[in-house]
């Protein structure tokens, strides 16, 4: 019942890192010189949720674990943040490792009751447990509830107010993709990205040989949690704003999205993916108000009829190039 | 007390409304494993053909009536134009499929009957309540929601327990595979399944029309809290999703009635009220997940361990 | 089987017992399996001898009895700990990872053994400590030239061989095989069977089978297992003439 999903081994993925992280690094400078300053800022929120959805297809991608929860670690990190910024601490030395903490420690904890179940359970718990985080912001009556908090500013760092610079911010946040995009990528071609990988094809195989599968899967949930939590901090950070609505299912779902069309498993394409998210609600909206009307379809369509998304539309592409058989 | 006694009836409606949406789906996920997230857009499709079709006639049962078969209809093409193609793919597909589904559908809603919450009137003979000892009034309505709930968890266990289709659905509850090899039309009985999971929830969605408003993403809620009934109940087991959904109504109700009183105790009015809210919510996921660290296979599991 | 009151057995069963509800699928099963003997497990379907591997190897737990390896009880043991001790086990219904190559395969079965198995950056790819040893153990399956192959692709005689090549990864005491041969072809079953002979003496093996050539010609010692207990322990000839054994399961056809 599983779909085929694609796991290069080869070492093919590193090119299209190397010329995605340059591009990026490069649009800010393009920016300034066409003086098309919104594009740092449209681009930075992309490069937020394409980090978003890179921690999600760790454990997605590569466990084989369907998280429907995992915007639930964005929340926190946010809001992590943003209550430590109005409570005057928020400089970046100390809201971006309580962010990680906070959403890691949610994650371990979650994590616990969520891995001992599979299939179809574990798609539920997620769901309820991101709710419950929804929820818990939304009893956060001191720090706007359900209508949300509009922050003082930006994080400082070492007490400077480094961030309020667009294009600073660009490049912390630039960092920070391009920093787990290299982790995730050693860490999915190591042996603990191996052991992970043979869990999601065969976990009861993995156990007989030895490994301690839940141990395994528990340690990639936190650090997936972590990576969603430090997009959390720059979200927050970018917006100036935090809301429940962060943490909101739907939200869930929009990353599952981006995963899947980026290609399950293959990293890089999360950027893809958020990119390609963020360009259809653009282009949607402008059509109109009801674009949710027309997404809702193109999801459906796009699932009936491709099979690994943009990743595997690649793959299979080159395969056809090459004139050898497919995969 | 009195209070206490009018929470346990409101928690007993609110589990018998979470059973009818949730025995549809448990038994979905139990003997087709197959993840739908839209099963919350049926429920919220029986509440709005409800309130459509009895605004028309203005007649509460001949409303009901036409909006089961609109619910059926519904599904059923649901079915064939949908979720046909996803049974035998993986849950990832199902779950964004289902998703986008979901996002189709509330926005459709809105665009077809707009934002605005509508209202249902009580049906004429219901209207007014009941008194009990005490001097409590508890609305004869709510009490009719009751007794539906009841009878339908009547038949459903009787033709779950008792007849030969029964039979069918639990053996494939725990083994589906098998059953086909043993030539049971597996197709056929998917969809009996699902025509009659769909009309439980569109059922549950119309009878809590009058009471609760009818808007758009309003079987979002009530999706996620019928995931955390089957969950506790166990997945494919009818039983289970009973008593996991009193579980929950019951608790989640009085969780809410109590909170803000509590919270009154350290905080102020406005905040209490605000924080009690997002707390209560929160009060039933907390018993979720303490059920699944002592049972992660949950109360009642219809499959046995092989 | 001879006295072999010297020799401890590597694995022993004593008296399991494993219920389904009303069904008793494991009821009351003892044997015991010699350092370097292969011991055969016969019996018609139904009679539990898959139920019994997953007892034995940890996926499921007896409700009455005890399972001791190289004298420790490990009865309650989980799963990755009995490999870790030295229980391996083939699977009825091929059991690989799919997504990976062969040698990535046997690699990932020998990275269990190895010192850290959970490294975090070193590429699994060009790491020799982990793909010398797993070719080493590919050829000795026969499967050296088929070590890049994605293991989805090989022929079901390959994936059983790759298997077995995962098994001897782990550096086993004992070897539980849960029919083998099954799905093959005459030729491959033959293959298989000498692959088989040439590690006797090595390891001790607990092979489930029905292809009763391979029994009779591999085994050391033949339990029949009928209705969830054992009918007959012994040498080959000895079971194959037992008349009970006969008439509960070989018939009278002469082998």
């Amino acid at each position: 019942m599983s779909s085929p999903l694609i796991f290069s081994t080869k070492r093919s993925s590193f090119w299209p890192v190397v010329v995605l992280c340059l591009g990026l690094a490069l649009v800010p400078v393009v920016a300034v010189l066409t003086k098309q300053g919104h594009w740092v800022s449209l681009t930075t929120q992309m490069m937020i949720l394409a980090l978003a959805a890179l921690s999600l297809d760790l454990i997605l991608g590569i466990g084989g674990l369907l998280s429907f929860g995992h915007a639930a670690f964005i929340g926190l990190g946010a809001y992590t943040t943003g209550i430590l910024i109005q409570e005057g601490k928020g400089d970046l030395l100390i809201a971006l490792p309580m962010s990680l903490v906070v959403s890691g420690l949610f994650a371990f904890v979650t994590g616990i009751v969520a891995l001992r179940t599979r299939g179809v359970v574990f798609i539920m718990i997620t769901l309820a447990f991101g709710q419950m985080a929804y929820f818990a912001a939304q009893a956060l009556y001191a720090y706007g509830g359900d209508d949300g908090l509009t922050l003082d500013g930006r994080s400082t760092v070492f007490g400077l107010k480094l961030l309020s610079n667009k294009i600073v911010f660009y490049y912390l946040t630039f960092a920070c993709l391009a920093g787990c995009l290299l982790l995730l990528q050693r860490l999915s071609r190591a042996r603990f990205g191996r052991v992970l990988l043979g869990a999601r094809d065969n976990a009861v195989r993995m156990e007989t040989l030895g490994y301690d599968v839940f141990r395994v899967r528990l340690m990639a949930y936190v650090l997936s949690g972590m990576i969603a939590g430090l997009a959390g901090f720059l979200l927050a950070n970018h917006t100036e704003f935090v809301s429940p609505a962060y943490a909101a299912w739907q939200r869930s779902g929009d990353l599952i999205f981006m995963v899947i069309i980026g290609g399950v498993g293959s990293l890089w394409g999360a950027v893809g993916g958020a990119l390609t998210y963020l360009l259809l609600e653009e282009g949607l909206s402008g059509l109109t108000e009801h674009w949710k009307v027309i997404f809702g379809p193109l999801i459906i369509l796009f699932v009936l009829l491709t099979h690994g998304g943009i990743e595997g539309v690649v793959a299979r592409l080159r395969d056809v190039m090459a004139g050898g058989r497919h995969d | 007390m009195s209070l206490l006694a009018i929470q346990v009836l409101n928690g007993l409606q609110l589990g018998l409304l979470m059973f009818l949406v949730a025995a549809g789906l448990t038994l979905v996920f139990g003997v087709m494993d197959f993840i739908n997230l839209a099963h919350g857009v049926q429920y919220m499709m029986g509440a709005y053909l409800a309130a459509t079709f009895i605004g028309w006639t203005g007649h509460f049962v001949i409303g009901l009536g036409m909006a089961l078969i609109g619910i059926m209809i519904f599904g059923l093409l649901l079915e064939r134009v949908m979720f046909r193609h996803l049974y035998a793919r993986s849950h990832l597909d199902q779950v964004l499929a289902t998703f986008g589904l979901i996002l189709f559908l509330n926005q459709g809603v809105k665009m077809v009957w707009g934002a605005a919450p509508l209202g249902v009137p009580v049906p004429e003979w219901f209207q007014g309540s009941v008194l009990l000892g005490d001097g409590i009034l508890y609305p004869v309505y709510r009490f009719v929601i009751i007794g539906s709930g009841l009878l339908m968890a009547l038949v459903l266990w009787l033709v779950v327990e008792k007849t030969r289709l029964g039979m069918l659905v639990r053996a494939g509850a725990s083994n589906a595979t098998m059953l086909s090899a043993l030539g049971v039309d597996v197709r056929k009985l998917f969809m009996v399944i699902f025509a009659f999971g769909t009309m439980l929830a569109g059922f549950a969605g119309a009878m809590a029309a009058p009471i609760l408003s009818v808007e758009p993403g309003m079987g979002d809620q009530v999706l996620i809290l019928a995931f955390v009934v089957i969950v506790i109940g166990g997945i494919g087991s009818i039983r289970g999703a009973f008593a996991g959904a009193l579980l929950v109504g019951l608790i989640d109700t009085l969780a809410r009635s109590y909170s803000v009183d509590f919270m009154r105790l350290f905080v102020g009015p406005a905040a209490a009220r605000g924080i009690a809210n997002g707390l209560s919510s929160m009060f039933i996921y907390l018993l979720m997940a303490l059920v699944l660290f002592l049972r992660p296979d949950g109360l009642f599991p219809a499959r046995g361990r092989t | 089987m001879t006295d072999t009151a010297a020799i401890r057995p590597v694995l022993q069963i004593d008296g399991l017992k494993k219920s389904f509800g009303a069904l008793n699928v494991t009821n009351g099963v003892s044997l015991s399996v010699n350092p370097g003997e292969i011991h055969a497990l016969i019996g018609p379907n139904g009679a539990g001898k898959t139920t019994l591997i997953h007892q034995i190897a940890g996926l499921l737990r007896p409700d009455a009895g005890h399972i001791l390896f190289n004298g420790h009880d490990i009865t309650t043991t989980s799963m990755p700990q009995r490999a870790r001790l030295g229980l391996a086990r083939t699977f009825q219904i091929t059991s690989i990872v799919p997504s990976l190559t062969a040698l990535g395969n046997v690699a990932l079965a020998v990275q269990a053994g190895a010192d850290k198995p959970l490294g975090f950056w070193t590429p699994v790819d060009a790491d020799d400590s982990l793909n010398s040893p797993a070719q080493a153990l590919l050829e000795t399956v026969g499967l050296g030239a088929r070590a890049g192959v994605i293991a989805g692709q090989l022929s079901h005689g390959e994936k059983r061989a790759l298997e077995i090549a995962m098994a001897l990864a782990l550096k086993p005491r004992v070897i539980l095989l849960d029919e083998p041969m099954a799905g093959m072809g005459h030729e491959e079953s033959a293959r298989l069977t000498d692959l088989l002979k040439s590690l006797k003496g090595t390891y001790a093996m607990l092979l489930v089978e029905h292809d009763m050539e391979a029994v009779f010609s591999l085994a050391d010692c033949v339990s029949v297992l009928v209705d969830g207990h054992v009918l007959a322990t012994g040498s080959a000839d000895m079971v194959r003439n037992d008349p009970q054994v006969r008439a509960a399961y070989l018939g009278d056809e002469a082998f």
